[in-house]
């Protein structure tokens, strides 16, 4: 691990050759002998460990997709074959080598222990494939916790802040991310498990009584908890920065809560948000700002490349392009060029930020899920490719919007008719229901291009109860009630 | 906190003599100097210097700790303040050698709040220093030590997931001891396939979580026939798990997991900042006398209460806590089972919470309704079991049976044997198992809600 102050005011070609660097080691000296899963696809296709030079030859290496990962009912333990593991050639290779070393066997082992052995995991969130885990050595966690550190010298946090980390406890990269942060750098934290374990009303308290400086939330259920805590007049005045994880952030969100927590007291506080998925084991955030420069991520500890989403060819620095996810330095469960479905609009950029001054490449912030366009057969003809994604900045950015579900079912629920798009709507009060919905049918075709069958008007309770804010671990904003879905 | 090999073969004198000379230092010096509440408290009659002073303190409660009314800040009271940072050197000397001492605030940083869990009904926060959560990792490599348990174990916490001291001490030890460990958060949090299939691809040899749920997961995994060769330590606590119910959870880890599988267990205290192991069930939870020092106070109940005094905190601190458990007794003599000089709690764990008392024919009756997880336990038809305090009406009891169809005979015979062992007969009646799972929230709750208040 490199020196991040020094790292993130390198020249991004120095950073680069780094990034050769460090590849050609990982993947000679880790990945070929260690990665059961890497060793056969090399082997398959030939690839020579020792002949790539750099970051530029990875396009030789196939792409890695959840489903090579996740475990299936046929082969329970499929995800074993990532983790770097030298099990024969530790008790071989450092067995011997104890024996002769030094400094005393036990110390040898140890340090091969603290490098390999698994001591923790996290799960993928298993939406659209099995669960899956991925496990960090001793070693690993202390990239994590590095990972931390760095996201709050991003975020510009010191060890005087105070977290409230009301991420939805669960072995999920959210929680334990925004723990190893803390623990690194010594901040004094409240790991609330969220409003599922600790019940909103206390989270509400919390906040004001151990004046939080900064909190950590879910998107979805930051809106509703702030909303709460407005209508009991909570004095929030201590609170600096918001920060997001977990999903999307849709831009009209963070205003919504700025205002909201304006309103308690708060003076310019900050919205921030941070980018992760399991497999990348650590999170990404953007530096303070009105304006989002991007999420600034570590080179070396990872590469990031954006490809075309349909050719898979590399996209050029500024273009649209799926990210794609390489581990570098890690050990445990280490994927390659991992396609992670997250689609940057904005590209990825090597130039130093605008408003930071840090060399390190940035992802765009303008997210989207590649695996949410959903196939609906809303006319006889079937098979309209409908972006679910829109629905979130447009109904979670509305002024006039509370809380919203929308639902999609079968006409007569017959798996074999036409598909239904309902939604569901908490309007804020005062506000003309007839004007507002035809307000949102038309930004809904605008940006979604099709039309709900109808928008049923719901109270904010009625809503909470569907979404299952306080029940479940992400609330359920699009409800796929479809038979067989 | 002293190195855990000579503190673990201290003889009584040589303990005794540690904590009287931590009520001098640490509650006569730190606590008296530092603490807002106590420095306040103590001042007209000095702070103490001995056990004997230490005796004739007035107790701590519950409700000491939580923020009085609109004062959301309050519970700072019971929270240790930091040295000045110019008096941390070590003196001058100290100061120029850049030396620092025990008492440098970077100590006293709070690193976790947790908040207590809850039986008062309200969050009472708890603040861990940074010296603290060091000690608390401290504390995990020695129950895991007590406990038998090495790097080489393969660890599920399945500890419900709460900011509280019952999952992170958990977390610590797993993790300060280099074990491969899954932090499920507990059956509310993963579901029970997840933490069944876990287990099993896992291999794990070790079960951290609390009797009921200990107790659901094994039937559960012997009714869809799913073995666990490996696991041979189920650990239990967090609620009342007496021996009985220890053996009884013994019998299942032994049909599902390996077939010398053990269960022990642990008495965990947020306000103690560790939890204390059982070497052997029945052995008494062995407690660290250079962290603790427990006492066991009289109570009009019948059994002595426990209540802490803290001897080697940062953060909040407690002096004479009343815990609202009870237990038989503590002892200072060497462990006949592990031979450990650590003094032990001794007795059963109960909760003064669940000593009811009721109107039974017009004459009042106090309950002891901690009595019926060692009752019940012991019988084998019952699967689960609730139990609802009415006041007014007495005690109902709703239980799963494993053959519905003996309700006719079981149920009668429950009641003869609850009405001789609690001196009231209750009301009994049968559940399925999934309505009476279902009611006691197992997969709801932190912990499944066993004695519950309302009508029968």
């Amino acid at each position: 691990m490199e020196n991040w102050q020094k790292l993130s005011q390198t020249p991004w070609q120095e950073t680069r050759k780094m990034q050769d660097r460090k590849l050609r080691s990982f993947l000679i000296n880790q990945i070929y002998p260690y990665s059961p899963y890497y060793r056969r696809l090399f082997d398959q296709h030939k690839l020579d460990p020792y002949k790539f030079q750099g970051v530029d030859d990875l396009v030789h290496i196939p792409f890695s997709y959840k489903e090579d990962v996740a475990p299936t009912d046929e082969q329970p333990t499929k995800h074993r074959d990532f983790i770097i593991r030298p099990d024969e050639e530790v008790s071989e290779k450092y067995g011997h080598l104890a024996k002769l070393s030094p400094y005393g066997g036990k110390q040898v082992v140890a340090e091969k222990v603290y490098e390999y052995k698994p001591v923790h995991m996290h799960f993928t969130t298993g939406r659209t494939a099995k669960s899956t885990p991925f496990v960090y050595s001793q070693r690993d966690l202390e990239n994590i916790r590095e990972g931390g550190r760095r996201l709050f010298d991003v975020f510009a946090l010191t060890k005087d802040d105070v977290m409230i980390n009301a991420f939805p406890y669960a072995p999920h990269l959210a929680f334990w991310q925004a723990f190893f942060a803390a623990d690194a750098l010594g901040t004094a934290s409240l790991h609330s498990g969220g409003g599922k374990v600790l019940g909103t009303q206390n989270l509400i308290d919390a906040v004001e009584m151990l004046r939080g400086t900064v909190l950590a939330f879910i998107p979805g259920y930051a809106y509703y908890f702030m909303r709460q805590a407005a209508e009991q007049k909570k004095d929030y005045s201590s609170v600096r920065k918001l920060l997001f994880g977990g999903e999307r952030v849709p831009p009209g969100l963070k205003d919504k809560i700025r205002a909201t927590l304006q309103g308690m007291g708060a003076t310019d506080p900050m919205v921030l948000a941070t980018y992760a998925c399991t497999e990348s084991r650590l999170a990404w955030g953007e530096c303070p700002s009105e304006t989002s420069f991007g999420y600034h991520v570590y080179p070396d500890l990872e590469i990031i490349e954006l490809v075309d989403p349909q050719t898979g060819e590399r996209v050029a620095e500024g273009e649209e392009g799926e990210i794609v996810y390489t581990a570098l330095d890690w050990r445990g469960t280490c994927v390659l060029r991992y396609r992670t479905g997250d689609v940057a609009k904005g590209g990825i950029t090597y130039e130093p930020c605008p408003n930071c001054g840090r060399t390190v490449p940035r992802i765009s912030a303008n997210l989207q899920r590649k695996s949410e366009f959903k196939e609906f057969d809303l006319t006889k003809i079937k098979g309209t490719l409908v972006n679910l994604n829109n629905f979130f900045p447009l109904m979670m950015g509305h002024p006039q919007v509370l809380e919203w579900q929308v639902e999609i079912r079968k006409r007569n629920n017959d798996p074999f008719d036409l598909d239904e798009i309902y939604l569901y709507l908490a309007p804020a009060a005062g506000v003309n229901v007839e004007e507002l919905k035809n307000d949102l049918r038309q930004k809904i075709i605008r940006d979604t291009e099709v039309s709900p069958n109808d928008i049923i008007i719901a109270s904010v309770e009625q809503i909470l109860g569907r979404l299952g804010m306080e029940t479940e671990l992400k609330e359920k904003r699009i409800l796929d009630s479809r038979p067989g879905k | 906190m002293e190195t855990w090999d000579k503190l673990s073969r201290m003889p009584e004198k040589q303990a005794r003599q540690l904590q009287e000379q931590r009520v001098q230092t640490f509650l006569g010096g730190e606590v008296a100097a530092r603490h807002p509440a106590y420095r306040e408290a103590w001042q007209a009659g000095g702070a103490p210097r001995s056990l004997a002073d230490l005796a004739r303190l007035p107790f701590t409660v519950k409700e000491d700790l939580l923020p009085p009314p609109g004062n959301p800040q309050g519970y700072l009271r019971y929270v240790l303040e930091a040295p000045a940072a110019a008096g941390s050197g070590g003196g001058i000397l100290g100061r120029l050698l850049g030396k620092k001492t025990a008492d440098t605030p970077e100590k006293y940083a709070t690193s976790q709040v947790f908040f207590s869990a809850g039986r008062s009904g309200r969050i009472t926060p708890f603040v861990y220093s940074a010296c603290d959560v060091e000690q608390l990792r401290e504390a995990g490599l020695r129950l895991l030590d007590v406990l038998g348990l090495t790097q080489d174990d393969t660890a599920v916490n399945a500890m419900p997931y709460l900011p509280n001291l019952c999952f992170w001490q958990i977390y610590y030890a797993t993790v300060g001891i280099g074990a491969t460990a899954l932090q499920t958060g507990g059956g509310r949090i993963l579901g029970l396939e997840k933490i069944i299939t876990a287990l099993e691809n896992m291999e794990a040899t070790t079960l951290f979580t609390t009797p009921g749920y200990a107790e659901f997961l094994l039937y559960s995994a012997i009714h869809h026939q799913v073995k666990l060769p490996e696991l041979r330590n189920i650990i239990v606590g967090y609620t009342p798990a007496p021996l009985p119910l220890v053996k009884r959870l013994e019998v299942l880890a032994r049909m599902v997991g390996h077939p010398e599988a053990t269960v022990r267990r642990v008495y965990y205290l947020n306000e103690a900042k560790a939890a204390w192991p059982e070497c052997t069930p029945g052995s008494g939870y062995h407690f660290y006398p250079d962290h603790s020092l427990p006492e066991a106070v009289e109570t009009a109940a019948g059994r002595p209460e426990l209540v802490l005094t803290n001897l080697d905190v940062k953060g909040s601190c407690v002096v004479r806590f009343r815990t609202g458990d009870t237990i038989d007794g503590i002892t200072y003599e060497t462990c006949p089972s592990c031979k450990r000089g650590l003094p032990r709690l001794t007795g059963e764990v109960e909760r003064l919470q669940d000593i009811k008392t009721v109107v039974v024919n017009g004459e009042e009756k106090v309950l002891n309704l901690n009595s019926l997880y060692g009752l019940l336990a012991a019988q084998p038809e019952v699967l689960l079991w609730q139990a609802v305090v009415s006041p007014a009406q007495g005690l109902g009891l709703t239980v799963s049976l494993r053959n519905k169809d003996e309700a006719p005979q079981v149920l009668p015979r429950l009641q003869e044997m609850l009405a001789a062992g609690l001196g009231v007969a209750p009301q009994v009646a049968a559940a399925s198992y999934r309505e009476l799972a279902e009611r006691l929230g197992i997969e709801k709750y932190p912990v499944e809600k066993r004695i519950v208040e309302g009508n029968i």
